[in-house]
């Protein structure tokens, strides 16, 4: 695997984290559908 | 009169973010993305899949999200209704919405079969039952004598496949004759974990594999994360890359299918869809970018070799799921219990995919006709169980590829195209603005309001004409089917020409009666 594979590994995986636990977190912390 | 029931609803947010994302968590993100990333420039896929989720996924997921509450308010579960919402001045619109139903209808009838593959492969991997077979050859004969397609010393006949076909039927229907929240909710809070585990425990299986074969030093897994993610940067002036990568967003989503409308269709007006959406997208691209990226193709490599994996990549989403990876997991200790896990979780995805497809159709029933859900799903069990018999007995014929590119590709990107326009120009982006904020738990960023007027739609014209041009006028005039197939492929659009002209027959009814009963009331 070369720099330009892990870099672009780290990428997509770091956005789509980042994106999931952001999202999950703020949906645990506001209010319940009614 | 009739009187008018409650609608059912979701019980919680967790549910209905579970149930989307199960929607969309299917055999594609474990499969079809992998293959797709490998194929098409590797690691540099992923700009036009990202630029390609920001500018038509998401966009697209908010949509239908705020569309399907919208409809909602209004008793109305499936674009017909819908699409008439938004749209009153219109007689026409709601037949457009028909695609809404059709499609999902059309999914399932293939899909179902499919998916009652992945759970006899399952108890097949407990029992050993694949295990004789050792080289792709042999599992390749395997899986057509269980098809049906040939007799051999593995199978005499479909009566298994028939069999599970059968079981998977049956356990769709008890899902969805338990309604909403207590049939689809529940079982997704379950599934979408379960199906997790069993994938992460996959992904850490191949991520450890390291060197199996000392004598064949490079064949390690590094070298299978490096086939998948090195970066060829010169594939990016290609096209067919990033019409791939705006495919597989497209595809991978669930949107354009109507099963999201539906599902937000039983939200409160006050319960928030930005988040939601989002949250659901994301879980989403979890299964497909980590977890689906990191089993199938590095496994394949460390096992196949640097050679022949470029073939296997490119051999379809049956022979990798189903020949490819059975032998890679037979090759490790603990085999029989890794190919259940791998075959139960493509039926969990499966069936969190296909019970959301049944819904439209039997929110249908229920909402533009008032029968109650056992009653629908009933309906919707025995015309879905009949139309279910030519894909089994007709495999060989061409019968699922084509209800796959009719139902599962060009209504998905025509429906997709439709209701962004009624959304941004018709409905109008102020209206809709506010619509996708009611009771939002986070703002959309400003310059969606851009996107979703004028890049989303520009975006959707351009694939559909791409893909028109390019892929689907051979399709549409039968280019390479040899003259034995073509009477199979006549009678399956026949029959789906049938089952649009009922539908649309169902909608005229369902609105006359409307009217009628209207005019009584008032």
């Amino acid at each position: 695997m070369n720099t330009g594979g892990v870099m672009l590994l780290t990428f997509s995986w770091g956005v789509i984290l980042l994106l999931a636990i952001l999202c999950f977190f703020r949906v645990f912390s506001k209010k319940e559908i009614r | 009169m009739a009187q008018l029931k409650k609608r059912d609803s979701w019980g919680s947010r967790l549910g209905i973010i579970m149930a989307v994302a199960g929607s969309a968590i299917g055999l594609g993100n474990f499969l079809r993305f992998p293959a797709k990333v490998a194929s098409n420039g590797g690691g540099a896929f992923m700009i036009p899949y990202f630029i390609s989720l920001f500018l038509l996924g998401i966009p697209l997921m908010w949509i239908e999200w705020t569309l399907g509450r919208y409809g909602g308010g209004f008793e109305h579960g499936t674009a017909p209704g819908i699409f008439h919402s938004v749209w009153r001045k219109s007689r026409f619109i709601k037949y457009f919405g028909i695609i809404g139903i059709f499609g999902p209808l059309v999914i399932f009838i293939y899909y179902t079969y499919i998916e009652s593959w992945t759970l006899a492969y399952s108890i097949f991997a407990l029992s050993g039952k694949y295990a004789g077979a050792t080289d792709q050859a042999q599992m390749q004969s395997f899986l057509r004598g269980f098809q049906g397609l040939e007799r051999n010393v593995y199978f005499n006949g479909f009566a298994w496949a028939y069999l599970f076909f059968l079981i998977t039927f049956i356990v769709n229907l008890s899902v969805i004759c338990h309604g909403i929240k207590g049939g689809i909710e529940r079982f997704c809070k379950f599934a979408m974990p379960l199906l997790f585990i069993f994938a992460v425990i996959l992904m850490l299986r191949v991520i450890s594999l390291g060197t199996p074969d000392s004598s064949r030093p490079s064949w390690n897994i590094a070298g299978g994360l490096g086939f998948l993610w090195n970066p060829d940067l010169l594939a990016l002036k290609s096209a067919k890359v990033w019409l791939e990568a705006a495919g597989q967003v497209f595809f991978t989503l669930s949107v354009g299918i109507g099963v999201i409308l539906t599902y937000a269709s039983y939200l409160s007006k006050g319960d928030d869809v930005v988040l939601s959406g989002l949250t659901a997208a994301s879980t989403n691209e979890i299964a497909e970018v980590i977890l689906g990226g990191s089993i199938i193709i590095p496994a394949a490599f460390v096992f196949f070799g640097p050679f022949d994996i470029r073939s296997i990549a490119n051999s379809g989403v049956f022979n990798l799921g189903f020949v490819t990876m059975p032998l890679i997991l037979d090759k490790l200790p603990l085999s029989q219990l890794l190919g259940f896990f791998w075959f139960f979780l493509l039926f969990l995805a499966g069936v969190t995919s296909s019970v959301s497809l049944a819904q439209p159709a039997v929110a249908f029933l229920e909402d533009e006709f008032n029968i109650n859900r056992k009653k629908a799903a009933l309906i919707f069990g025995i015309t879905a169980f009949i139309l279910c018999q030519p894909v089994i007995f007709f495999l060989g014929k061409g019968v699922l590829d084509e209800l796959d590119f009719w139902g599962g590709t060009f209504f998905l990107v025509l429906f997709a195209t439709i209701e962004t326009i009624l959304f941004g120009w018709v409905f109008g982006m102020e209206n809709a603005w506010d619509e996708i904020h009611k009771g939002a738990d986070m703002r959309v960023p400003w310059v969606y309001k851009f996107i979703i007027k004028y890049v989303t739609p520009l975006f959707l014209f351009f694939i559909l004409g791409m893909w028109l041009w390019q892929e689907w006028l051979p399709i549409i005039f039968m280019k390479g089917v040899s003259a034995a197939a073509r009477p199979y492929i006549l009678a399956t659009r026949l029959g789906l020409v049938l089952i649009f002209a009922v539908l649309a027959i169902l909608v005229k009814v369902a609105w006359r009666r409307k009217r009628i009963r209207g005019a009584a009331k008032g």
